[in-house]
């Protein structure tokens, strides 16, 4: 009669390296890309396709959610990954892997638009007849209801692109 | 939108019109057409808020006791806003590529005046190249079965469109004088003179206001792209005058 295999002491299923290193790459893989398919997609004076920006959309939209996940998942891979070996470039080979997922996550959290143009931090008017910072020839975009009026000088908002605002009560926004 | 003061943020970029998104749906709007392309409010439009844009001394001029936008400052600081000559700079820049040939004969980053008409059968669409406009300071047109003006105003940059009919006649303007933007502007047909308000301020007609109508600068590849249906107007081109006269064919007697 043979003799019975010793029972393993550790772990129900433990994985093996190479599915261990397959499920870390992939995950890195997943949360790298969808943060920067949008990313490198949705550039200016680039042309966009209306199908693949639906698309860029979706992802840019999900991008919060699923690079956090990405993050966490890479983070344990990382960990068993670590433990598993004595190897010290494999080591550092799971930290250098988890890093770009973990700079996903962030990244997925930032309007890097916003880093290029940065929205107004205080919407305020002043008097026309104040208004020192506008040149006569300067063009405004200008909107007037129930007898309010309000100018926006087309040099600022070319910057910031965006003010939301009121106008006789009503919330608006101007963009340029 | 439904009850909720939507913010915006400036979130991205299509084809050069840029997208933006609210903060309490992070729904994704297209800047032009303030139409929602993705997420919950796909579908939905922001109403637009007629506008005008002129150049700061014609709106001051207008609105004296008005409210100006005040600066950031420290974007002012920091010399970020963009140069007076900003429009300049801008019309070298490259153009997305788009799928359909632009038609017309007009380069991608010409300045267009566009007016879109909601008419029985749908929209109307039409364009004029913003140069030509302000060169001629009176331009008469007609749009879906509307007469139209477009007038400049005496600062020469300053463009606004209304329709030319008053008390159910349709009149024809001209600016009066050898200058195109500071001749008085008149009617033909009753000689009364009109302001950039279009307001009929002597004449026959004094008290009579044309109806304002919408209009948006914007460059003819983004006129383009979401007016498919564009009617335009081109520059006008001088005539090539042909190299050698058509030599005449001997007439047999």
């Amino acid at each position: 009669m043979p003799p019975m295999p010793t029972p393993r002491t550790h772990g129900p299923t433990p994985l093996r390296p190479f599915a261990l290193w397959a499920l870390f790459v992939l995950t890195v893989i997943a949360g790298v890309a969808i943060i920067a398919f949008p990313t490198l997609y949705i550039m200016p004076f680039k042309t966009q396709d209306t199908r693949l920006l639906g698309w860029a959309l979706m992802a840019r939209t999900a991008a919060p959610t699923v690079t956090l996940l990405a993050a966490v998942v890479a983070a344990i891979l990382a960990v068993l990954t670590i433990l598993r070996t004595r190897r010290w470039w494999l080591r550092a080979g799971a930290l250098l892997l988890l890093a770009p997922v973990v700079l996903g996550a962030w990244f997925a959290r930032q309007n890097h638009f916003e880093w290029m143009f940065a929205p107004q931090t205080t919407i305020a008017h002043v008097d026309a007849a104040k208004a020192t910072f506008v040149e006569p020839d300067d063009l405004v975009m200008a909107v007037a209801r129930q007898g309010a009026a309000i100018a926006y000088p087309i040099r600022q908002l070319a910057y910031h692109h965006i003010a939301n605002d009121t106008l006789a009560g009503h919330p608006i926004v101007a963009t340029y | 939108m439904d009850g909720t003061r939507l913010t915006f943020r400036l979130a991205g970029i299509n084809n050069q019109n840029f997208i933006m998104r609210d903060d309490q749906t992070g729904t994704w709007w297209q800047q032009v057409s303030g139409m929602a392309i993705h997420g919950p409010l796909k579908g939905r439009r922001l109403q637009l808020v007629p506008h005008d844009q002129v150049t700061f001394a014609t709106w001051k001029d207008e609105q004296p006791k008005g409210q100006v936008l005040k600066l950031d400052e420290q974007i002012a600081k920091e010399d970020e806003y963009a140069s007076a000559d900003w429009e300049d700079r801008m019309s070298t820049r490259p153009t997305p590529g788009i799928g359909t040939p632009l038609t017309g004969g007009l380069e991608p980053r010409t300045l267009m005046i566009g007016i879109t008409l909601d008419g029985k059968s749908g929209g109307t669409s039409k364009a004029w190249p913003h140069n030509s406009v302000v060169a001629s300071g009176v331009w008469l047109d007609e749009l879906g079965g509307v007469p139209l003006l477009l007038v400049t105003s005496t600062d020469g940059r300053s463009v606004r469109a209304f329709d030319r009919r008053a008390d159910g006649d349709t009149l024809s303007f001209v600016r009066a004088g050898t200058d195109a933007h500071s001749g008085v502007l008149l009617d033909l047909e009753t000689l009364s003179e009109w302001d950039f308000q279009g307001k009929a301020t002597k004449g026959e007609l004094a008290g009579q206001k044309l109806a304002r109508v919408e209009l948006l600068l914007d460059y003819w590849f983004d006129w383009v792209k979401y007016n498919p249906k564009t009617e335009v107007v081109k520059p006008w081109q001088p005539k090539r005058k042909p190299t050698k006269p058509p030599i005449p064919k001997p007439v047999a007697p």
